[in-house]
């Protein structure tokens, strides 16, 4: 499939100097529901922007069906756009909001009310077409946005931030309708947001934005199992991966990772771990030094016996699972648990890791060592 | 005495706003503890009433009926300033042309603390080291980020040594990731300051993982009080089910066939001798609730008589959520994510009758 | 217990005002509608309930008809095209450019001042034979109408400093009516594909028209007032600009005729209150709120 929407070296400076975007290559293909994800700053939602024509690209190119669109006013781009607070027109009803880019395009009457019909039928808005928008709920008044967005019909749909400012309850159901209207009308989507489980749930792919610049695009699995940098493996995943410090040695039985005390713990016994890597990993070209080991916290153990001993420092019960964070001599780390699982705050356990679910990183550059 | 008296305790309070016919209750015979040391959780969808009751507790708002008492005594009489509670917002409300450590001093300068000026500046370091600020707080209290912002209207609840703290959705307007460090910061601090805390809050991870005990709240109402377990294992009702767990809990209309609970189309899913059926023992029809991560699924046939297909699967990190299409509605199941499944799969669903909750039918409303 | 002492708190603040409120608007309302229904003069003996006979004046003599008429007029020319003019100065200027604010509060200095200065230096300006109006337009060798006293440009004149005065505003209000419609509302529509026209009729106007409406409501209350400037440039009885002030000036305080001139201060309160309500009407609606 050829791509749909491709973003080429793009950038964007302001005339203040301030460098949002610093050169954003992607693509899209047509009908992928692609997620940029990424801290408040990171830039996202400026290239949501740029790509919606709301601001001009101050270098690059952004191609819609192959066209170079970077300098089109927004209204010729044929594009849908969610925004975070919804950006209804409130003098108008549901309805009247509903129709109006129909209305912009000289859609006749009675075409247009055919369309408002349908649309509302499977948004589920019928009851609400006569009421204005701040006589709606929050979620209510965002199905009609997306609804405003997806009536056109248009080549792609942005979305900026669409269900922040609902509650979490509602946001898992709207992340879930919101899924099923894609895949049924088979737009291409980029959605930006900061939360990284709606960007699990929701994307084909997720562009993981930091500091202007594209630190890794994949399927949500892959940025979750194979993150490409340190700031991927915080990032992705609630909590983020565990990270310890310490340097690589090649032994005669093969490479390991020799764990550093945590700074703080400068004086307590020294060589608190020692972790022989496994073969998969001890294939890539590693060398011998200074390195950073993650594990994700559902892959660290509580084990009778384990290499490293932890004291549980906090217990969070969250139902389905349990956290324990915990304090190691080499640094803190969390340990996802069953939730019958229990262990009292000031224990002591043993823990283990299974190399397999062991991810390297150069805690210089934070790249991913493989 | 024996045993010291809770650090707060509502009794029967009721609250309505407008007058006569209009009047629309905020609050309804709201009964409530909190134990000295003890964080309170207040979970509730927005308006069921949260925030009236914070600040009905903090003194701004007038209960209609009902009895406050702070520390064993009544507070009627007592003004806000009087109570000695402090109460942090959502939207921070920070003095933004102040810097930050002018903010966290502010309250200590009202009239009638008398504070010394050195006492004010150990207070205020103390509580920018706590809340890892020290480094912010020349600043003015505009430049900082959402997170850095939360964290000095903390500490300007901190300076005052309040006997009680109030926090209204402190964390709503912060990025995920934040919410979720900031969350782990102040249970530890809460922790080592050992006040008693009412945290109100919409998110159920925040409830589990912060409560010591959790008060679910919904249309002025408390339908369950007690510890995140108890209410996330035995939920009192089904809205209170429905309040917490992520994804929601499945809920399943049964009726009495012979000795099992069926589905509506006749589908046996439960006997009617199962531990879990007890509480209904007596009714004809029952709601049945289980948890995504409780039913399992599998792609081969098995023995189950309840199947499904895929609907859609949604990936969550350790774990994947799989929507499913079975007795008519779509029912979500948490699988590990070394399973794999695509829409459209056949499945076979399995709802271990010890894992499984059950109320009577005409409860659903409540 | 609390209830009552806020309450006595709430008394002691709005008790002056109240009082103040009482003497200073409530009495004299009351007694104009006494002295409409006596003969009372300005100098001169008892007056005596006469019943509707001056309301009965009222309705016939045509002085009255005359200047409601007049008055109409000036009141739906003035604040149209100060609303006008203050509209599209407002959308000419409302992108941020250098000086704005400057300029901004020059504009306000006209509304500052008291109109009856505003009369007397405008009368110097447009007087016939030495205002430097004329001279300007002499200079242009373009004809110099005798601005305060012909016939056919009294009107006119006082027209024009009425807008000189208030289109600056107009002008204000809808600045600050453009400025409360949300920039995200503009993009909207711009990715809806509004065109220029369409995003003025749909969006631009139905959001600052609350605004604009209250505007126009104040702008008419005060223009149905006007006299100041009459008093100054032409006095009170001209019959080409003879507005409703003036002319009860003219018969309270130049005919002497007190009761007369309560009657028709009467009829017009309740003229300018039904059309107030109207207008209040229309704002309900505009709001669109379910009443």
């Amino acid at each position: 499939m050829s791509a749909h929407l491709e973003l080429e070296r793009l950038e964007k400076t302001y005339p203040d100097g301030t460098r949002a975007v610093k050169g954003i290559d992607f693509a899209a293909a047509a009908g992928e529901f692609i997620v940029l994800l990424g801290p408040s700053g990171c830039g996202k939602t400026t290239t949501l922007r740029m790509t919606a024509g709301l601001e001009l690209p101050t270098g690059g190119a952004i191609r819609l069906a192959g066209v170079d669109v970077s300098q089109q006013r927004p209204s010729r781009r044929d594009v849908g756009f969610v925004f975070q607070f919804y950006a209804l027109y409130p003098h108008l009803t549901v309805a009247q909001n509903l129709a109006f880019p129909l209305e912009c395009v000289g859609t006749p009457r009675a075409a247009r009310d055919a369309a408002v019909a349908d649309l509302a039928h499977r948004l589920e808005l019928g009851p609400l077409l006569s009421r204005k928008p701040r006589e709606l709920s929050g979620g209510d008044q965002q199905r009609v946005a997306l609804g405003r967005a997806m009536i056109r019909r248009p080549q792609i749909w942005l979305m900026d931030e669409p269900l922040g400012t609902l509650d979490a309850d509602r946001r898992l159901a709207m992340c879930e309708f919101l899924r099923v209207q894609q895949l049924e009308a088979k737009v291409t989507t980029l959605y930006v947001t900061h939360d990284q489980e709606e960007a699990m749930r929701l994307a084909d792919r997720i562009v993981v934005m930091h500091d202007g610049k594209i630190e890794q695009v994949g399927a949500p699995m892959a940025v979750y199992d194979e993150p490409a940098s340190l700031f991927v493996a915080h990032f992705v995943g609630s909590p983020g991966m565990n990270f310890l410090e310490g340097s690589l040695a090649r032994g005669s039985d093969g490479w390991r990772f020799v764990a550093r005390a945590a700074a703080d713990r400068a004086a307590a016994p020294a060589a608190a771990l020692e972790l022989p890597l496994p073969p998969a990993l001890a294939r890539a070209p590693l060398r011998e030094g200074p390195a950073t080991l993650g594990i994700r916290p559902e892959f660290v153990r509580l084990a009778a016996a384990g290499p490293l001993r932890a004291t549980v420092v906090l217990d969070e019960y969250l139902g389905a699972s349990r956290c324990l964070h915990l304090d190691t001599p080499c640094g803190p780390l969390v340990a996802r648990v069953a939730p019958e699982a229990g262990a009292a705050i000031g224990a002591t356990v043993a823990l283990d890791f299974s190399p397999a679910h062991v991810r390297l990183f150069d805690p210089e550059s934070g790249a991913r060592l493989r | 005495m024996s045993a010291s008296p809770p650090a707060l305790r509502l009794d029967s309070i009721t609250k309505r706003f407008g007058r006569g016919e209009r009047a629309v209750p905020a609050l309804t015979d709201v009964t409530l503890e909190v134990a000295p040391g003890e964080r309170l959780v207040v979970l509730g969808a927005t308006g069921a009433g949260k925030t009236t009751l914070l600040r009905v507790i903090a003194g701004l708002e007038t209960p209609d009926r009902g009895r406050i008492e702070l520390d064993g005594r009544d507070a009627a009489a007592l003004a806000p300033a009087e109570r000695d509670v402090a109460l942090v917002f959502q939207n921070f409300s920070l003095y933004p042309h102040l810097t930050v450590r002018e903010n966290l001093a502010f309250p200590l300068r009202a009239p009638g603390r008398a504070l010394a000026a050195a006492e004010i500046a150990r207070r205020v370091d103390e509580a920018g080291e706590l809340l890892r600020i020290t480094r912010l707080l020349d600043r003015p209290a505009k430049n900082l980020s959402g997170g850095e912002m939360q964290r000095v209207a903390i500490g300007r609840a901190i300076v005052r040594r309040p006997r009680l703290f109030l926090l209204d959705e402190p964390l709503t307007n912060l990025d995920a990731k934040l919410r979720e460090s900031l969350r782990l910061e102040l249970v530890k601090l809460f922790r080592a300051l050992s006040v008693p805390v009412v945290y109100v809050t919409h998110d159920q991870a925040e409830a589990l993982s912060m409560a010591d005990r959790i008060v679910v709240l919904s249309e002025g109402r408390v339908l369950q009080s007690g510890t995140p377990r108890e209410i996330y294992l035995a939920p009192a009702s089904p809205a209170v089910a429905r309040q917490l767990g992520q994804p929601a809990i499945n809920l399943i209309e049964l009726e009495r066939r012979g000795a099992t609970w069926c589905a509506r189309d006749g589908t046996p899913l439960l006997p009617i001798d199962a531990a879990a059926a007890r509480g209904v023992a007596d009714a004809s029809a029952a709601l049945l609730g289980v948890r995504p991560e409780a039913g399992r699924i599998a792609a081969e046939a098995r023995a189950s008589p309840l199947r499904g297909r895929v609907e859609l699967v949604e990936e969550c990190g350790p774990h994947r959520v799989v929507a499913v299409h079975a007795l008519g509605q779509t029912l979500r199941f948490a699988v590990g994510n070394d399973r794999s499944f695509s829409p459209g799969d056949a499945v076979a669903i399995e709802l271990p009758p010890e894992r499984l909750l059950l109320w009577p039918a005409d409860s659903s409303a409540r | 217990m609390q209830e009552r002492g806020t309450n006595r708190l709430k008394w002691a603040f709005v008790g002056p005002t109240l009082l103040f409120l009482l003497a200073f608007n409530l009495f004299p309302l009351v007694w104009s509608i006494v002295l409409g229904f006596r003969n009372g003069e300005l100098v001169g003996g008892e007056s005596r309930f006469i019943g509707g006979a001056n309301y009965a004046r009222v309705f016939t003599d045509p002085r009255f008809a005359e200047a409601i008429r007049l008055t109409a007029r000036f009141v739906g020319l003035a604040v149209l095209l100060e609303l006008l003019l203050g509209f599209t100065l407002a959308l000419a200027l409302q992108r941020d450019w250098k000086g704005k604010s400057a300029v901004l509060t020059t504009l306000l200095v006209p509304m500052m001042l008291s109109p009856a200065v505003v009369g007397l230096f405008w009368n110097l300006i447009l007087n016939g034979n030495y205002g430097i109006l004329n001279q300007f337009l002499g200079a242009f060798g373009l004809p110099t109408p005798q601005w305060t006293t012909d016939r056919d440009w009294k009107f006119t004149s006082i027209l024009l400093v009425d807008l000189w005065m208030w289109t600056p505003f107009m002008l204000l209000i809808s600045l600050a009516a453009l400025n409360a419609i949300p920039k995200s509302l503009y993009e909207a529509a711009e990715i809806d594909r509004a065109s220029t026209l369409t995003v003025f009729r749909r969006i631009t106007l139905p959001m600052v028209a609350p605004l604009l409406g209250l505007a126009v409501l104040l702008r008419a209350t005060d223009a149905l007032k006007q006299f100041d400037l009459v008093m100054a440039i032409t006095g009170p009885n001209d019959s080409k600009t003879q507005t409703l002030s003036t002319l009860l000036y003219q018969v309270v305080f130049r005919d002497g005729k007190v009761g007369l001139g309560a009657s028709f201060a009467c009829v017009v309160l309740v003229a300018v209150i039904a059309v107030a309500t109207l207008f209040t009407r229309y704002m309900e609606r505009l709001k669109g709120q379910p009443s």
